[in-house]
């Protein structure tokens, strides 16, 4: 289970990057986090990894309020989750099956494994035929299996996607959100951060909107289907300004 | 446990190779600071072996009064050799000094004095106190008895090469201070640089949840190699100048004993490395915790 109570981000003490954000998302969902951008959605997930600390509230990951983590504890933290990003991020100078083991070499797995499950990952992802090829001679469509591969192979009870159709064509777009669907199926939350309508109408999941950091709509479904359009252009009353007793309360802290 | 050594060690030379030039920047850059460190070092042992030498052998001169009588010298001896701080004590006549000079001066001018020059020259005894330590002490004492006239003795050089001794470890100390800064800003930066070519496997390794100590280890291991290379190499350069120098010191100066570079080697060996290594891995800790911190 992930819960985000009362989260509020504010970037450099001003800006507000999320606001008041109440979220609850049991284990084993689907859920799409959509908005324009800036709206908050990679914030929400930054939160998710411990990239980011809120500025107030809690966000609980499993048991764990991940905010009053210690440093040490991060990485086990991260362990349990797996993060696919747009842009692949995979390493140019090792072959898939490579990249996939780092991810295992890195946090000190068994070294006699890791050949074994960086391939059965890539099987998960359909690519055990392309496992000793170089990110450069893959597509777009299989670096991302190939990332997705590395982000599954630690067994994460949860998997972020943050964009990860957003460099990809519509058809191949397509087939990494099946991807990620059947992933879920088998037992993994998912959380797909998007702003590619389509796939979001395609499917129905759960959609969370988010608008200038504030969740507008949270309900199961394509939102083309009311007929209004937020992504594009977020309704005037949906854009509240921060109460004036919250201006610089506190920072948002990287860590 | 092979295989992540293996891995480790396979990270560890992608990141050497990809900045060859700053790794030998590196690696030069420490061998010079302790070829510096290690020759001042040398330096202040031989001094320390000269000044001990120098005070074992320190006698003290007590010149006689020309007018002295037999007995009233032996009687002198007797109270000489009844001091507690004095191990020996030896009578060198007029005769004997002027012999013991004509040889150390070797001058055909003293020689065409012959006998003239005899009893010129004040009788003394040869005081050799039990400890250098003691010299000053003793030599005051002297001066104080009845039939002796001055006294002379080494007690100069001794002091001064004290002094010396004094200034060249100090001046040993500063240069390796100042010199362990530079070095940790050329290995840091050095590292700093590798950190950037790697952000990329950085950022990946925490995201999938590697602690950072596992992250550091490549870049502790990248600097622990640029100190422990450099400090091997400023052991080899260090004894071949001294081999060299000492060479030279000694053909030019026959009397001067110089420690032999083979007993030094290997405690050369084991304290420069240690030392480069010790410099080495702290530059790249404090490289990574920049890094850590901003990531």
């Amino acid at each position: 289970m992930i819960v985000f109570r009362n989260v509020t981000v504010r970037y450099d003490g001003k800006v507000e990057a999320l606001s008041r954000v109440n979220l609850t998302i049991p284990d084993g969902e689907f859920v799409f986090l959509v908005g324009s951008t800036g709206s908050g959605k990679s914030t929400l997930m930054k939160l998710l990894y411990r990239e980011l600390l809120p500025t107030e509230g809690s966000v609980y990951v499993g048991d764990d309020d991940v905010t009053q983590l210690e440093a040490k504890h991060i990485p086990l933290l991260r362990r349990r989750l797996g993060v696919v990003f747009q842009d692949f991020r995979l390493l140019p100078y090792k072959n898939a099956v490579e990249n996939v083991s780092y991810a295992l070499q890195v946090i000190g797995a068994e070294p006699r494994d890791i050949h074994q499950r960086a391939l059965s990952a890539l099987g998960r992802v359909g690519l055990a035929h392309r496992a000793t090829s170089m990110p450069g001679q893959l597509s777009g469509g299989e670096q991302q299996r190939v990332s997705i591969a590395r982000a599954l192979v630690n067994d994460p009870t949860v998997l972020l996607a943050d964009e990860p159709t957003g460099n990809l064509d519509p058809e191949t777009s397509l087939d990494v959100i099946h991807l990620l669907e059947s992933i879920n199926e088998s037992g993994t939350t998912v959380i797909v951060a998007t702003h590619d309508r389509e796939i979001v109408n395609l499917l129905a999941k759960r959609v969370v909107e988010l608008d200038s950091g504030r969740v507008a709509r949270d309900a199961v479904g394509g939102y083309d289907r009311q007929g209004d359009d937020h992504f594009d252009a977020p309704r005037e009353e949906e854009i509240s300004e921060p109460a004036a007793d919250e201006q610089g309360a506190g920072d948002a802290t990287e860590d | 446990m092979l295989q992540r050594t293996e891995f480790l060690l396979g990270e560890l030379l992608t990141n050497l190779r990809r900045n060859g030039l700053l790794t030998l920047a590196a690696v030069i850059t420490v061998m010079c600071s302790l070829v510096v460190f290690g020759l001042f070092n040398l330096a202040n042992t031989n001094l320390q072996n000269i000044l001990l030498e120098e005070a074992r052998k320190a006698q003290i001169s007590a010149f006689l009064a020309k007018d002295l009588k037999a007995e009233e010298t032996d009687k002198l001896e007797k109270a000489i050799r009844a001091l507690p701080e004095v191990r020996d004590v030896a009578y060198v006549s007029s005769k004997e000094a002027f012999e013991r000079l004509r040889k150390e001066l070797d001058s055909p001018v003293l020689d065409s004095l012959g006998g003239e020059a005899d009893g010129r020259l004040p009788a003394k005894f040869s005081v050799t106190p039990r400890d250098s330590k003691a010299i000053d002490a003793v030599a005051k004492q002297l001066k104080g008895m009845a039939g002796v006239t001055d006294v002379s003795y080494g007690g100069q050089v001794v002091r001064l090469l004290n002094d010396l001794l004094k200034q060249v470890r100090l001046a040993g100390y500063v240069a390796l201070i100042l010199l362990a800064l530079a070095t940790c800003a050329i290995i840091s930066n050095a590292i700093r640089l590798t950190i950037y070519a790697r952000r990329r496997e950085i950022r990946i390794m925490q995201l999938v949840g590697a602690t950072d100590w596992f992250i550091r280890v490549p870049f502790m291991l990248e600097g622990l190699f640029h100190g422990l290379v450099g400090g091997l190499l400023a052991v080899v350069v260090t004894f071949a100048l001294y081999r060299h120098m000492a060479h030279v010191a000694e053909s030019l100066l026959p009397f001067l004993r110089l420690v032999k570079p083979e007993t030094l080697l290997w405690s050369y060996t084991l304290g420069l490395s240690a030392l480069g290594a010790v410099i080495g891995i702290g530059s790249s800790l404090i490289s990574m915790r920049q890094f850590l911190k901003e990531a």
